[in-house]
């Protein structure tokens, strides 16, 4: 398979290619400046707890100066990894009905604690609708992950993959999301 | 009236995570479930929430919630009438 574009965010810098395309010093103003600096858009980009923030991010970067690449549809699948999922909206979600008194569950903090939604969020923001996975695991395994997208490619009729991990905890957020392509032999 | 319409306006923009929007751009008027706020389903049930938490009232039904809902005047009669 082939690499069309590669977007990794750590250390709350944003990169296309190994190129840095935005920065801030501040990890918790990155994210929403990361928004503003791409322009995207999408109000629905507030709702999201960091995870999906992440991942929507990247997939907007994946999807952004590439005007011959159309990746939405049923020719690509979307794979993912990551070691923390959703557990910032899993302590959130618990911690809003831990007092018998003031047992308020939100339904916005619901909705998010689900590891796989980051995938759904990206399938929704690029109209995708090809088959997805959300794989847990301790590191990024990425010659599990390339494997797995090979075989899809071999067995199956898709022609793009965004691959990657994305993952958010206390100790830091990061998203590493690649677009493939299929080679054509 | 006025001030709890305007309340409500500051507390849907925080529960609701609208960015960027101050409670001037939301006509008391205005259709909450229209394209101008893009609300949801699930902010549906945040509204739900809402009422309970901050002001201890409760939707008999889904048709109710259609009318209390519908902008932040129908919500401020409906919590004014039971209060």
């Amino acid at each position: 398979m082939r690499l069309i574009k590669a977007v990794h965010i750590e250390h709350s810098s944003l990169l296309v290619d190994g190129k840095q395309v935005y920065t801030h010093t501040d990890n918790t103003a990155f994210l929403k400046g990361a928004y503003t600096f791409l322009e995207m858009n999408y109000i629905k980009f507030f709702k999201m707890d960091a995870p999906c923030k992440l991942a929507t991010l990247a997939s907007t970067c994946l999807d952004q100066n590439t005007p011959d690449i159309d990746f939405s549809g049923d020719k690509t699948a979307v794979l993912l990894a990551t070691k923390s999922g959703c557990i910032e909206s899993d302590i959130k979600h618990v911690e809003s009905y831990r007092d018998p008194d003031q047992f308020f569950p939100s339904p916005a903090v619901f909705v998010y604690t689900l590891p796989n939604i980051m995938v759904g969020e990206i399938c929704i923001k690029h109209k995708i609708t090809g088959e997805s996975a959300c794989y847990m695991m301790e590191n990024y395994d990425l010659s599990m992950m390339t494997s797995l997208a090979n075989d899809l490619f071999a067995r199956e009729k898709y022609r793009y993959c965004v691959l990657g991990w994305v993952d958010s905890s206390k100790d830091g957020q990061e998203a590493h999301l690649a677009l493939y392509e299929k080679e054509i032999e | 009236m006025e001030e709890l319409k305007g309340k409500l306006k500051e507390e849907i923009i925080e529960i609701l995570n609208l960015e960027g929007m101050s409670p001037e751009d939301i006509g008391n008027d205005q259709t909450l479930f229209g394209p101008e706020l893009g609300l949801d389903s699930i902010d549906a049930l945040e509204l739900i929430v809402l009422l309970e938490k901050n002001y201890g009232l409760k939707l008999k039904s889904a048709e109710q919630g259609k009318e209390v809902f519908k902008s932040i005047d129908s919500m401020a009669q409906f919590i004014e009438a039971n209060k």
